[in-house]
């Protein structure tokens, strides 16, 4: 793959985000290459040289793009991240598929008495933004949530933090398993 | 097409396409009911065109044009057909019996599409056109005084019309209909202009048809008053947002449900974008998680009144402690007997004693539930030098319990 090609790989990823591709797609120089569960699909996705994350700009005093409601979004992050992170020792990419019940559950535990209503609709709002920036893979219909290709550029540094905060969360309470 | 759900946009847009059609057709309609009234034959007509066009110089037979728009009905298709051909808008390939192939007429055609250029512009631009090409056709000198003379004729006809119907808008018509003819006033400047270079090419060319041009003058200036009052008015209701309100809201939704990705996108060909999407920092998740509100723990109970309630037993259980040591010191101080004086208990002790044993005496005769009492004389010794210096003679006895 020629540089051009890798720079055009590039401003695609730059103005769609993380590109879905079929596994044969070749890796442009630079990016990361994830293969998805079922192995017929890649995500590719810009690695910065030295782990640099966004969270760079916070140092540099640079304004990071806003997250509405930024803590019940990150709270149903970590939850998801509780359900679909089977084991603590690999890293989180690709986990396992959990429901939207699980996930809404732990996230309903972890601040609790706040009534049915209000967990599903700040849930359900979180999961939205978290599919549309691609950190969760939220399928309505199966009503199934996955980890987005965006947890695997988590620098490896993060991960003992991320497994220490999964540990912490509790586990999904057994329900009425309705969507099976 | 036959198979679109129709929506209410739909229905209304299709009855535009028939009442422009049929406000285009009336000038040479035989009668009323000869111009189509119905939006599928529109639809039909453009596919038996479409039809026409792929097939080329050899025409289709009438079998193919059936085929070709099987998604109508037959019979309105044989129906169609026997118009079309007899006002000449299909025609036989050539002119000879039994010839089977017909081809369309060029003209039907373009009329269709001058039919849907009038719908998207309201007649505006045609007269626009109309304009620069009689100033062109006048400009080259070829003209003679009977083509100025009705060059003059029309457009001033064409321009009363079209202030006739603004002014019956502005004045008598509803803002809803003024908006819904609102391209009548896009563009009115250039188009006084266009009108005002012919009227002077005309008067120039031409002094002797200032009869002509003194009324296209008044039209050029009435369509003035008019444009700018009608834009006055849908200004006035359109307040702040008046840009917007020129065209109706459904409009707007219109194009917003219906156009196409592609459509939609263009506004945006030339532009990129990231695809900036927000980043959570493991740092922040974890103080998320972190910071979660919980909820208070417990409830603690509201204060209670010192005063019991009256169906309550007296809240001196809580004072049993003191009730009992009340009841040792008594019994102490009397020992075997019922009574004894309070001057035998105080004296030979000092006051700071002596104090604390009458404060004990006279809560134990104070409290409800002990039986003893305090029983004072009138008589007060004063005996200065000893302890106490003044002395009230008392006795502190049993009680008898109330039976």
């Amino acid at each position: 793959m020629s540089d051009a090609d890798a720079a055009l790989w590039w401003a695609r990823a730059r103005a769609e985000g993380p590109l879905r591709m079929p596994s044969a797609t070749r890796t442009p120089a630079g990016m990361l290459r994830l293969v998805e569960r079922g192995g017929e699909h890649c995500w590719l996705l810009p690695r910065p040289p030295d782990d640099v994350t966004p969270a760079v700009l916070r140092e540099l005093g640079m304004q990071a793009l806003a997250v509405e409601f930024p803590n019940e979004t990150r709270r149903v992050l970590a939850a998801a991240l509780r359900c679909c992170w089977p084991d603590a020792q690999t890293s989180p990419w690709p986990g396992q598929l959990a429901t939207v019940r699980e996930v809404l559950d732990v996230f309903d535990q972890l601040a609790p008495g706040r009534g049915e209503e209000a967990v599903h609709r700040l849930g359900t709002a979180a999961l939205r933004r978290l599919h549309a920036s691609r950190w969760l893979d939220v399928d309505n219909e199966a009503r199934r949530v996955g980890l987005g290709p965006r947890v695997a550029t988590w620098p490896d540094q993060d991960l003992p933090a991320l497994r220490e905060l999964r540990g912490e969360l509790p586990s999904p309470r057994p329900g009425p398993e309705r969507n099976r | 097409m036959g198979d679109e759900p129709l929506g209410l946009d739909a229905v209304a847009a299709e009855q535009t396409i028939v009442s422009v059609f049929e406000q285009i057709v009336a000038v040479l309609a035989r009668r009323a009911d000869a111009a189509i009234a119905d939006p599928v034959l529109f639809r039909l007509a453009d596919t038996l065109f479409a039809a026409f066009a792929r097939a080329g110089e050899d025409g289709l037979t009438a079998e193919q044009i059936r085929s070709a728009c099987a998604a109508f009905p037959a019979e309105m298709i044989d129906n169609r057909l026997g118009i079309l051909r007899e006002l000449r808008a299909i025609q036989p390939v050539f002119d000879k019996p039994y010839q089977r192939e017909y081809r369309a007429s060029f003209t039907s055609y373009v009329s269709m599409l001058f039919v849907q250029r009038m719908l998207a512009r309201g007649g505006q631009s045609e007269l626009h056109q109309l304009l620069t090409m009689e100033k062109i056709r006048l400009e080259d000198g070829q003209s003679t005084v009977e083509d100025a003379r009705e060059v003059a004729v029309r457009v001033t006809t064409a321009l009363r019309l079209l202030v006739a119907e603004l002014v019956a808008l502005t004045v008598g018509g509803t803002v809803e209909a003024l908006r819904e003819r609102a391209p009548l006033l896009w563009n009115a400047k250039p188009l006084i202009d266009q009108a005002s270079a012919v009227h002077e090419i005309l008067l120039d060319r031409w002094p002797e048809l200032g009869r002509w041009c003194g009324e296209l003058r008044s039209a050029i200036a009435a369509y003035e008053d008019a444009s700018t009052n009608a834009s006055a008015r849908l200004m006035a209701v359109a307040g702040t947002s008046r840009a917007l309100n020129l065209l109706p809201p459904e409009m707007w939704t219109r194009f917003a449900r219906r156009a196409t990705l592609d459509e939609l996108a263009a506004v945006l060909a030339d532009q990129i974008f990231d695809a900036p999407a927000p980043w959570h920092d493991t740092a922040d998740l974890t103080q998320a998680v972190a910071g979660a509100p919980r909820p208070a723990s417990g409830r603690s109970t509201p204060p209670r009144s010192q005063i019991p309630d009256s169906d309550e037993k007296p809240a001196h259980e809580r004072s049993d402690a003191e009730a009992e040591r009340l009841a040792v010191v008594a019994e102490e101080v009397l020992g075997d007997g019922d009574a004894i004086a309070v001057e035998q208990l105080l004296s030979d002790t000092d006051w700071v004693t002596a104090r604390r044993v009458l404060a004990d005496l006279v809560a134990a005769s104070n409290n409800a539930r002990l039986s003893y009492r305090l029983v004072w004389s009138g008589t007060v010794e004063v005996r200065p030098g000893s302890v106490p210096s003044w002395l009230t003679h008392g006795v502190f006895e049993r009680a008898r319990r109330p039976a």
